[in-house]
């Protein structure tokens, strides 16, 4: 079976490293679309799951610095062998196409947002009081966070906010796809958001290969 | 370690109390079900990790819903200090007994798998 890692454009050259299992890394062409496989007599077995996903982001990652532009696979997406890969690029070029230019030079920056784990101004004397300071306290971080949500959107090309599944007491967790040359500025949009709310914990990591950008793989 | 070293030069942020987010992170990682231990020593903290947990999401829902129906004017002044006593007290009471069992807020949960975790 074949294990494909990403679809990329204008490839130059297939990064040095390894595949899963040792495997060499193999390229082919159709259209212009150069998908990045390798090939395994099994799938992933639990134990070596972990170290398996991490080795398909490190290739993933390897050939972010090789092509214009790469559109990765979720990990485990296997075919049976390259007809089967082939039908499935040719079926689906334009689409391929239109995907290579919303995320060309291109990377995906990951950010989330805290609220303090226990969030105690001076005890409140009133049950007024309390709900009061409840309520304000709850709208100023939400005003926080959507004004820091507006800020790194402005600077990227797209937005994809996790919704349903945040963590205990998460106010934000959104992935933004940013061109390049404008890492620096978002990262400097987020450090001044953090300087200013130290109630607030802000991990902001990256550069990714834009995961949360790609439609459904192959 | 290079998977690490990768990880740590991906960050471009981090502030504030990062390792207690970290650990609760890490708790949701861990995804061996939780089961209240048969030890007589222990039944009683995995009970009321149990208890305290469900107690704490009809609090949240409950505080939650008051702050809406606040926001919208729906209660008269007297019912706002009412409820905001309750849920301070229950708050405060709830600050006591988890002292009392030695759980921390991110013992206060549950994984709900797909669904994310519970509070």
């Amino acid at each position: 079976m074949i294990h494909v890692y990403a679809f990329a454009e204008e490839l130059d050259e297939l990064p040095e490293s390894a595949g899963l299992d040792g495997a060499p890394l193999e390229r082919r062409s159709v259209d212009g679309v150069t998908a990045v496989f390798s090939r395994r007599a099994a799938p992933s077995s639990q134990e070596s799951l972990r170290d398996d996903a991490l080795a398909h982001g490190a290739v993933v990652d390897a050939l972010m610095e090789r092509a214009t532009a790469v559109l990765p696979v979720r990990f485990g997406e296997v075919v049976a062998d390259e007809a089967a890969l082939d039908a499935s690029v040719e079926a689906r070029v334009a689409t391929f196409r239109r995907a290579f230019e919303d995320v060309r030079d291109c990377v995906e920056l990951a950010l989330r947002v805290w609220a303090a784990a226990a969030p105690e101004a001076e005890t409140p004397v009133t049950g007024a009081d309390y709900l009061g300071a409840r309520a304000a306290e709850e709208s100023q971080r939400r005003a926080a966070v959507d004004s820091l949500d507006r800020d790194v959107s402005s600077l990227a090309r797209a937005v994809s906010l996790r919704g349903g599944t945040a963590a205990p007491g998460e106010l934000l967790g959104a992935a933004y796809l940013v061109p390049r040359r404008r890492l620096d500025d978002a990262r400097r949009v987020v450090q001044a958001f953090a300087d200013a709310h130290e109630g607030l914990t802000v991990v902001f990591t990256g550069p990714w290969p834009p995961f949360s950008f790609v439609e459904e793989p192959a | 370690m290079t998977e690490r070293h990768q990880a740590f030069d991906r960050l471009l942020v981090a502030s504030g109390d990062v390792e207690t987010v970290a650990r609760r992170l890490d708790a949701r990682a861990d995804r061996a079900p939780r089961r209240v231990t048969a030890d007589p020593e222990k039944v009683e903290q995995g009970l009321a990790q149990l208890v305290l947990t469900l107690i704490e999401l009809l609090r949240q829902l409950m505080e939650r819903q008051a702050l809406r129906r606040m926001d919208t004017g729906t209660l008269s002044d007297e019912q706002v200090e009412r409820l905001g006593l309750t849920f301070m007290r229950l708050s405060e009471r709830m600050d006591e007994l988890k002292e009392t069992f030695g759980l921390r807020d991110e013992d206060l949960n549950l994984d709900l798998g797909p669904l994310g975790s519970l509070l």
